[in-house]
């Protein structure tokens, strides 16, 4: 589930020390620590916890977590420089609701669910080592590892000690209850130790009545009888033709070929493995002569489906397809709904929140997929749109809805008016892209939903579009927007393709925001842009807004007529050529308020600067 | 350190991302399922069986109200062995196990850190049922709590009573503490290769038992053996022999298990790789455990017992038995393919198999070529058959390292000296400079007067010089 709620600070800074980055969202724990170098400790301690639980609350792509990250950066490496200046290691002993660093209480939670201690300590952690030199890396693997327990994650493959323990710390140790042990019992010749079946063989207690009493093997035996079944007593034999007996002879070993096992046993193969199972497990499944059935196959054929999926494994997941495919044309039908999870919405979310943050281009092989499997893949990738945040896979979804789009527009064209603007702004442009004859019909859509994101879109779209003869009168409409910076850009476009019909409409416009909130730039603007949509109307109409034809007006009216009217006729008059305009604005000049006597005066020197000719 | 905005977002990014992908990919490798039903079942055993012992201090043991209890203790452990096999139910301090296991209580009073009181009472830690006690059994095991003069005074009482009424399946383990790593108890066991190696071959063949009952496979035993191998040091002179009792399929796992990680470490694997591969090597032969055309019995039909797998067939079994652990886990897809393929020669047509298996395969026919069952050569010679298939059967890099590692005389080569005395190597090369000069036991000395107890033992490093192989007698 995401949490869409409260985001750490935009400019990405790190809160205060101790501070809950993402405030309100949850209660903060108990400050302690009865020295600096404690409280430093408890800060980091304190940050640890709060990155770990994040997991729980929001999505491990939402921006939150990234805050709690930087801030346990900070505070854990602070920590360990706090200890390190006053001599001291950073060994914490851990508690069931406490940690204690030199005797010091350094953290206190009571809450079970929250407590870091508390997880550690029902883990088997007894104490929490973190060297002087400890790396970002290494302090990321403890986070990783105590994550995992937080969000309550149940592995059958490890527990936190073996976890810990293949983590190969350099610079983390921790004492960790490794199992359990008998108590010392005097009676007790030799005891095992660790798990369950410790206490295996040589039964010479005198007083145990039955050796089987106290051999777990022979309980073993006694418990299966009748159905227990050894391992068969030729097991791997014929052994292989024996060759002939060669000389044993030390010989060094190329570092480099070590090195190359060394990066085979690393998990930069395990796709290859995974494909490589996959492939041979198929291949007995398609052996009449073996007795692999699919339904044993599949659940992992699925896991690694899943897999590639994830990591974005693209050329992976083809070749798998492609296993699967053959397996269906061998007669195993059932393969069928193995294959629809390759491409359906999950799957389609997994592939785009693999996409690396540099990407830019929808990769081949997912339009491969898509292509070639059946599916709603274009609804998936609405939903997807939707809800995805990342740039980078909003980007590549945008780019597979265009890619389907084509075959399916009204969808995308009904999404326009129903999906947050954020949202239709990006179907607006995949429309536009995927179908440029349909363009005009989403931007007009868009345009009447009247809203930001999409006036910009809009503004962008018909910037592609600048023949068409529906582009200006679209244009003009979005002049109307309330947002300064649309109104700009649509009078730039306007003024870019000289439409004369879009005079008289662009000059109802101006007049009718004349008479709100306008600025000198925007008056400017219009009035250069209406000159330039028709030079000679303008003249006729910026006159007439200067010094209006009839004498009443102009005894009555002017100067004092519409200021940004007369702003826009100032500017829009100054492009064009002609002695009469430079005496037209001179004269709105002289009677002019102080204000729009001095952008007549600048217009004026501009003019003559630009248009020396004029 | 990032010395700006930038590289400090980029290295945040990152952080994010590998968080994100751990936890993905944990959450891949879960099965809720059987989590959840082990801990339910595992529960309603803990509670079932405080309630019981509780009970025989207020009841007479006689009581009917003891009954429903009962039935219902014999049905949680019989679905718990339906999911796992061998049932443990241990309490160790406060807490209590079932199968590794930790099961939550809600309450105080629902059986948690009390089971372990009452158990205590007889100095009982749990037990283990290797079968399904029929509640007769179970009721002879609660009777046993009642006071005295019906109930026994000690655990050693309590298993000769089991042992003596057939209940011997029953296994009473004493009580347990926990070892936490580095304490002095710990130091002295580990100390105990045998120790070791025993309880690593018990943990193969109740995974085996597990496998023939068609359960699901339960990996963290046998990782927790194989860690504790690693921890000792795979080349621990000590864990070169072999556990006392162990059955021959136990045996050869164990000692296939100890020659890949041994290779593993030699070649400088990684510690996390390395404990992946001792876990595929426990699991290498599995596939043995697999029964062909077995059919379950069902209305008249008595049902099929069926077949291990021939020997071409048991990798892939052992394939199929290793996935029926259900979630995505990088290690479980390294053993399932190891199993898959560790028969295989190196330059087999099809492709070079995995190096996990590349790596089984030596320790597989090295241990084959050496074993009384199989071609029943010294190791020195089983070695030296193997040297010839380097580049065709055998991945040559890795078969140097092997013969780097063990030197020319692997442990177990029985050495005629120079003085006339015969000794048995017990380790592997410790230096270029001694390669063919091992640590040996003597077992016979110069006179002919074979050693049975307290074997001198000679670095032949110092002499007497070794004149070649004995042959056993």
């Amino acid at each position: 589930m995401s949490e869409r709620g409260p985001l750490p600070h935009a400019d990405g800074a790190s809160p205060g020390a101790g501070a809950n980055p993402v405030m309100g969202a949850e209660p903060d724990e108990h400050a302690v620590g009865s020295t600096e170098a404690a409280r430093s400790v408890n800060a980091g301690l304190r940050a640890l916890a709060r990155a770990a639980r994040s997991f729980l609350l929001y999505d491990t792509g939402n921006e939150a977590i990234r805050a709690f990250l930087d801030q346990y950066r900070t505070e854990m490496l602070g920590a360990v420089a706090a200890a390190r200046k006053g001599d001291q290691g950073l060994s914490l002993a851990i508690r069931p609701f406490e940690i204690l660093w030199q005797g010091d209480v350094v953290y206190l939670e009571r809450d079970r669910d929250r407590s870091l201690a508390f997880r550690m300590f029902r883990d088997g952690v007894r104490r929490l080592d973190i060297g002087p030199e400890v790396s970002w890396d290494e302090l990321l693997r403890l986070l990783q590892i105590l994550s995992v327990r937080f969000t309550g994650v149940r592995q059958q493959e490890e527990d936190i000690v073996t976890l810990l323990w293949k983590a190969g710390f350099k610079q983390i140790e921790i004492v960790a209850v490794e199992g359990f042990t008998p108590e010392d019992e005097p009676d007790e010749v030799e005891a095992g130790a660790g798990s369950f079946a410790g206490q295996e063989g040589e039964a010479t207690d005198p007083q145990a009545a039955d050796p089987q009493a106290t051999d777990p093997r022979a309980a073993r035996q006694v418990g299966a009888a009748g159905s227990h079944i050894d391992a068969p007593y030729d097991f791997d034999l014929p052994i292989p033709p024996l060759l002939d007996e060669g000389r044993l002879i030390p010989a060094e070993v190329p570092a480099a070929e070590l090195e190359a096992l060394r990066h085979e046993a690393t998990s930069r193969s395990l796709p290859e493995h995974c494909l490589r199972l996959a492939r041979e497990l198929v291949a007995l499944v398609a052996d009449p002569s073996d007795p692999t059935t699919w339904p044993e196959v599949k659940p992992v054929v699925e896991e690694i489906r899943d897999f590639l999926l994830s990591e974005g494994q693209l050329g992976g997941l083809i070749e798998l397809l492609e296993a699967m495919t053959a397996l269906r044309a061998s007669g195993q039908r059932q393969v069928q709904d193995v294959l629809v999870g390759f491409i359906d919405g999950r799957a389609l979310r997994r592939i785009l929140h693999s996409i690396p943050a540099t990407a830019t281009v929808i990769p081949d092989e997912l339009v491969w997929l898509v292509d070639r499997l059946p599916g709603d893949h274009l609804g998936s990738a609405l939903e997807v749109l939707s809800q995805e945040r990342a740039p980078a896979a909003r980007r590549v979804a945008r780019q597979l809805i265009e890619h389907l789009a084509v075959a399916n527009p009204t969808a995308v064209m009904a999404r326009l008016e129903s999906d947050p603007p954020e949202v239709a702004a990006d179907l607006l442009r995949a429309l536009a892209n995927a179908l440029p004859e349909r363009a005009l019909e989403a931007v007009e859509r868009a345009v009447l939903r009247g809203e930001i994101e999409l006036a910009l879109e809009a503004l962008r779209v018909l910037g592609d579009h600048p023949l068409h003869p529906g582009v200006g009168e679209l244009l003009v409409r979005l002049v109307e927007s309330p947002l300064a910076e649309v109104r700009l850009r649509g009078l730039a476009m306007l003024s870019e393709w000289p439409q004369e019909q879009l005079f008289e409409p662009l000059a109802e416009v101006l007049v009718r925001r004349s008479h709100g909130a306008m600025g000198g730039e925007e008056a400017a603007a219009f009035g250069q842009t209406l000159a330039r949509l028709s030079p000679t109307q303008a003249r006729r109409q910026l006159e007439e807004w200067i010094r209006p034809a009839s004498w009443w007006k102009r005894v009555f009216a002017a100067p004092v007529g519409n200021r940004w009217l007369q702003w826009a006729a100032v500017s829009g008059l100054a492009s064009l050529p002609g002695e009469e305009v430079e005496a037209v604005i001179r004269w709105l000049g002289e009677r002019a308020g102080e204000e729009l006597a001095q952008h007549c005066s600048r217009t004026l020197a501009r003019r003559r600067r630009e248009l020396p000719h004029a | 350190m990032p010395d700006s905005a930038t590289q400090k977002r980029e290295l945040l990014d990152q952080a994010q991302a590998s968080l994100g992908k751990a936890l993905e990919r944990a959450r891949a490798g879960e099965d809720r399922e059987l989590s959840a039903q082990v801990r339910d079942h595992g529960q309603q055993l803990a509670r079932l069986l405080f309630g019981l012992l509780r009970m025989t201090r207020v009841h007479a043991v006689d009581n009917e109200a003891f009954e429903k209890p009962l039935v219902e203790l014999h049905e949680a452990i019989a679905r718990l062995f339906e999911l796992l096999g061998v049932v443990h139910c241990i309490a160790v301090e406060d807490q209590v196990y079932v199968n590794d296991v930790r099961i939550r209580f809600q309450d105080r009073g629902e059986g948690g850190g009390e089971l372990g009181a009452e158990l205590r009472r007889l100095g009982v830690g749990g037990f283990s049922f290797h079968a399904v006690p029929p509640v007769e059994q179970l009721r002879l095991l609660t009777r046993a709590f009642a006071p005295p003069p019906i109930g026994v005074p000690t655990r050693q009482d309590l298993e000769a009573l089991l042992a003596s009424r057939g209940a011997a399946s029953i296994e009473v383990h004493g009580t347990f503490r926990f070892r936490v790593s580095g304490d002095e108890a710990e130091a002295q066991v580990e100390q105990d290769a045998r120790v070791v190696a025993r309880r690593a071959t018990s943990v193969v063949d109740e995974t085996w038992d597990s496998m023939v009952g068609e359960r699901v496979p339960n990996p963290l035993p046998l990782r927790r053996a194989v860690t504790e191998i690693l921890h000792m040091g795979p080349g621990l002179d000590g864990l070169w022999e072999d556990p006392r009792g162990a059955s021959g399929f136990g045996g050869h796992t164990l000692r296939v298990c100890r020659y890949a990680i041994f290779l593993a470490a030699a070649c400088g694997l990684s510690e996390e790789a390395i404990q992946d591969l001792g876990l595929a090597a426990m699991l290498h032969d599995i596939g043995y455990a697999a029964r062909e055309g077995a059919r379950p019995a069902s209305g008249g039909d008595p049902g099929a017992a069926g077949y291990a797998p021939p020997f071409e067939r048991h990798g892939a079994a052992g394939a199929r038995l290793i996935l029926r652990q259900r979630g995505f886990h990088e290690a479980k897809i390294r053993r399932a393919l190891a199993a898959l393929e560790h028969h295989r020669d190196f330059d087999d047509p099809c492709g070079r198999p995995s190096l996990f298996a590349r790596i089984l395969r030596i320790g597989e026919d090295y241990d084959n070529l050496v074993r009384r069952a199989g071609g029943g050569l010294s190791p020195a010679a089983a070695l030296g058959r193997m040297v010839p298939g380097a580049g065709t059967r055998y991945d040559p890099t890795l078969l140097q390292v092997m013969v780097n590692t063990m030197g020319r005389f692997p442990p177990g080569s029985l050495l005629r000296l120079e003085d006339g005395s015969i000794a048995r190597s017990i380790s592997t090369a410790r230096s270029p400079e001694t390669w063919a000069r091992p640590l040996a036991r003597l077992e016979q000395d110069a006179a002919g007067l074979r050693i049975t107890k307290n074997h001198p033992i000679l670095d032949l490093a110092q002499g007497p010089a070794i004149l070649g192989e004995a042959r056993a007698r």
